[in-house]
């Protein structure tokens, strides 16, 4: 076999080396301006990520292959396993997944790199922020080397593997750790740029500027990796549960929230030349919260339903390396964040102004963020003070993130309609009052079509329509206001900037998760009933009727498929097959519900088991709006990639020249504010 | 350059976490804490004498006739721990109240309002002999529960033979727990 996993093994060793010599010569070079160390740095981070690259192809080939004599495919995979499965089983465990995470820290690096050279300003930020990433490159591979070898061979050789958790072998998570990595990972772009920022004692617009992409893309990432892991946790566990708040859940939202108050602090800096320690604060925290995440998933540290490893002496490893990589660069945030300030604007913002609102979307996401981390860690924190041993569940997480987040977002949709320094009231209130206008009007008719809404229904309901008012109001604003809007609004739309038009759809997509939670969360209702072959049972609007029970084999699992036919009042029919499956070499089973998506929600029926003598236990779910929480997170992720465009009009001249503007966010535009696009 | 206090805020309330986290895993490598503390597994093990005020049928707790697993010592029974607020715990209804069919079920009801708990019995029915009342989830986490629900399975000499994790559907009943069943030799 050209004993390839030992070339794997070799590369990712010389990856080791590279890096050193990335780190080292970038650092250098950012001190002394010195172009060759520049060169060899840029060169060393491109041949780091094709090391890394090719050790992961490696041992991609050895899963595929299914070669037992690597341990780690012994443990984690079987020759019987569909090849997508034999794929993803290279993440699908601790080792693999620690090399995908620095594959892709990797490929940031090298994008970084590719960067450097096209730069003229802002060189020595960028070497400054590849020699940081460079170093968490080293203690990353250093992790795995001396840790977590995947390239481990096994002395006898096995029959067979052990196979996949069957629970993994799904599409939906296939693609969800790679997801949920490019966003951890990303959020270290941001994070080293906050480094550099630190260690030349300047973050101003520029640095926002070049920091912002990477936060964004990063934040799409993290977002789209959320909405996977939820999704397939919804039509997998098979009772229709989507957010659980287990540690490792609680560990991909709290850098997720962070970098939502990071993005929009990045713009405070860019624009308004403020925020400017906070925003490195941030940058640094959002990182860091992701590895605390993988921390807490992988140490041992606290329980969770799917902890990857229980290792302690690993754990104190990853623990000494965030002591070092978060630790530091706060010790020198202590020290150095008060130098960040650079021709700071010195008169504050008035109280009605952007930068407020801005001040208060972070500081509520903060401490959202730090809620969820207190009650992840509580159990712990409580154990350390006098030995008692307790749990926090989700009626907690539910009772204290809840109202922060609705507190968003009463201040979210008015946010964008202020000027920056001092927003007047007269320009607000033509947009402001038919918002609330329409959102009364809209919670009047809810409320009048719904009996028995609940206060928190209603509020839940209330908020979202809120948030989309805001963002009608602005597209308004953006087409020119009321008086301009037929004249001219679709040329002004199409020129409109990409960030703001970002900023929009990822706002309705907050809007249209906050419907779909307040409809799944409120209006669900579950049947669960004992049917024979041919029984009906009435659940909502629709009869469902158990046709058959049946045996099926599929490639390496045997199940037992139910199907139901489903018929709404205008008899249209819908067969739905639910399946357990059993898996035989892993000795365990799944529940595979059958889902009937919908604009309106989906209908969600699981076979539950049981005997023609008893009965076959079958489970309705009416979960209204949920499809609204898959799409509102996409809708997010849309906005956040779109916001990566240029900023600034992209219609010369345009609306910029015209006398009065009735978009309000145009008054009192600083002078000083740069020219982009 | 001025150097601020404030500053320095978020690096001690990291090294607090550091230390905090660097106890929990030294903790555990010394044998003074075991992860397997909180969501240990049951299973094999004697099961601990736990007293818990109960849920009489009016939805009264009621301290002066407790659920005392001392009472149930010399027979077999079945523990399942449930909560109101807890989806899969409905989902399991139905597997649990076939499960009553074959040994006595005892319901521990964690962290959960009374008039809530008994909401859920009306509209679930009730499979328990008795419920016991863990407001605070002490009981649960003494008996190894990671998450809601969860469901052990007692021999005679209070032993526990199966420790389920998990919603127990009607798979179970035809997999682990009849294979526990036909270990203390009862017929589903």
């Amino acid at each position: 076999m050209l004993h390839l996993t030992e070339i794997g093994h070799f590369a990712l060793s010389l990856a080791l080396a590279l890096a050193i010599i990335q780190s080292i010569m970038l650092f250098r070079g950012a001190r002394s301006g010195d172009q060759a160390s520049i060169k060899l740095g840029w060169l060393s981070a491109h041949l780091t990520f094709i090391l890394v690259a090719a050790s992961f192809v490696i041992l991609t080939i050895a899963f595929v292959q299914s070669d037992f004599s690597v341990a780690l495919v012994a443990a984690h995979s079987h020759s019987l396993k569909p090849l997508l499965y034999k794929i993803s089983g290279v993440w699908g465990n601790h080792e693999g997944s620690l090399l995908l995470w620095v594959l892709i820290l990797t490929l940031f690096g090298a994008l970084m790199a590719s960067r450097l050279k096209r730069l003229t300003d802002g060189q020595s930020t960028m070497s400054y922020a590849l020699s940081v990433q460079g170093m968490i490159v080293i203690a990353f591979i250093g992790l795995i080397l001396f840790t977590s070898n995947p390239f481990e061979r096994l002395t006898s050789l096995p029959d067979d593997g052990n196979g996949l958790n069957p629970i993994l072998q799904d599409p939906g998570l296939a693609f969800h750790p790679p997801m949920l990595y490019l966003g951890y990972v990303g959020l270290s772009v941001g994070f080293a740029f906050a480094v550099a920022a630190l260690i030349e004692g300047r973050a101003d617009a520029n640095w926002a500027k070049l920091a912002r992409r990477w936060v964004l893309i990063a934040w799409s990432a993290l977002t789209a990796g959320i909405a996977l892991g939820s999704w397939w946790a919804y039509y997998e566990l098979g009772w229709g549960g989507w957010w659980f708040w287990d540690p490792v859940e609680n560990a991909s939202l709290m850098p997720w929230l962070v970098a939502t108050a990071l993005i929009h602090s990045l713009n405070v800096v860019e624009k308004r030349n403020l925020f400017h320690s906070w925003t490195v604060l941030m940058a640094i925290l959002a990182f860091g919260l992701s590895l605390i995440g993988t921390f807490i998933v992988r140490s041992g540290l606290l329980t969770s339903v799917h902890a990857f490893t229980n290792d302690p002496a690993r754990g104190l490893v990853i623990l000494v390396i965030i002591l070092i990589a978060i630790g530091v660069p706060l010790l020198l945030f202590g020290w150095r964040a008060g130098t960040l300030a650079r021709d700071q604007d010195i008169s504050s913002p008035a109280l009605l102004s952007r930068e407020t609102a801005l001040q208060a979307n972070n500081l509520l996401l903060v401490v959202t963020s730090a809620t969820v981390l207190v009650g992840t860690l509580y159990p712990l924190i409580i154990e350390a003070v006098n030995g008692a041993r307790i749990s926090v569940g989700a009626p907690f997480f539910e009772a204290s993130v809840g109202p922060l987040l609705g507190l968003m977002l009463i201040v979210m949709p008015v946010a964008p309609l202020l000027a920056w320094r001092q927003a007047r009231g007269k320009t607000i209130t033509p947009y402001v009052i038919p918002m609330v206008f329409v959102t009364v009007a809209a919670g009047a008719i809810i409320f009048m079509l719904i009996n028995d809404i609940s206060i928190y229904a209603m509020a839940t309901l209330g908020l979202g329509i809120w948030v989309m008012t805001g963002v009608l109001a602005d597209i308004v604003a953006i087409m020119g206001g009321r008086n301009k809007i037929f004249h001219s609004g679709f040329k002004r739309l199409m020129g409109a900037s990409l960030p703001r038009l970002g900023m929009n759809v990822a706002h309705l997509g907050v809007a249209v998760f906050t419907i779909g939670i307040a409809g799944v969360s409120f209006f669900d209702s579950e049947t669960i009933t004992r049917m024979q072959i041919g029984d009906s049972q009435i659940s909502g609007n629709n009869t469902f009727t158990l046709a058959k029970v049946e045996p099926i084999a599929g490639p390496n699992y045997t199940a037992t498929a139910a199907t139901v036919i489903m018929t709404d009042e205008s008899d249209n029919q819908t067969i739905l097959t639910s399946e357990i499956r059993r898996f035989p070499v892993a000795r365990s089973q799944t529940t595979e519900a059958a889902i009937k998506s919908g604009f309106l929600g989906d209908v969600y029926v699981v076979y539950g088991g049981g005997t023609a003598a008893d009965g076959f236990v079958i489970r309705i779910y009416q979960k209204p709006l949920i499809t609204w929480i898959w799409g509102g997170a996409g809708l997010m992720m849309l906005g956040g990639l779109l916001a990566m465009g240029s900023g600034g009009s992209r219609v010369s001249g345009g609306s910029r020249g015209s006398k009065q503007h009735s978009d309000p966010q145009r008054n009192n535009e600083p002078a000083n504010r740069p020219m982009e696009g | 350059m001025k150097i601020r206090l404030a500053f320095f805020v978020p690096v001690i309330i990291f090294l607090l976490f550091v230390v905090v986290s660097f106890w929990g895993l030294y903790a555990i490598t010394t044998g003074q804490r075991s992860t397997s503390d909180i969501g240990f597994s049951m299973q094999g093990q004697t099961i601990p004498d736990i007293a818990l005020a109960s849920l009489d049928q009016h939805g009264q707790i009621n301290a002066n006739a407790p659920l005392d697993l001392a009472d149930w010592q010399g027979k077999a029974y079945a523990i399942n721990v449930w909560a109101s607020w807890c989806p899969p715990c409905r989902a399991e209804a139905p597997a649990i109240h076939q499960l009553s069919k074959s040994l006595p079920v005892l319901g521990i009801n964690q962290r959960d309002k009374p008039q809530d708990a008994m909401a859920f019995l009306d509209q679930f029915g009730n499979p328990y002999q008795q419920i016991g009342v863990d407001p605070d989830g002490k009981a649960s986490i003494a008996i190894g529960v990671q998450a809601l629900p969860e469901t052990l399975i007692i021999a005679p000499d209070g032993r526990v033979i199966l420790h389920h994790r998990g919603p127990v559907f009607a798979n179970e009943l035809h997999g682990s727990i009849r294979d526990a069943l036909n270990t203390l030799g009862i017929d589903q």
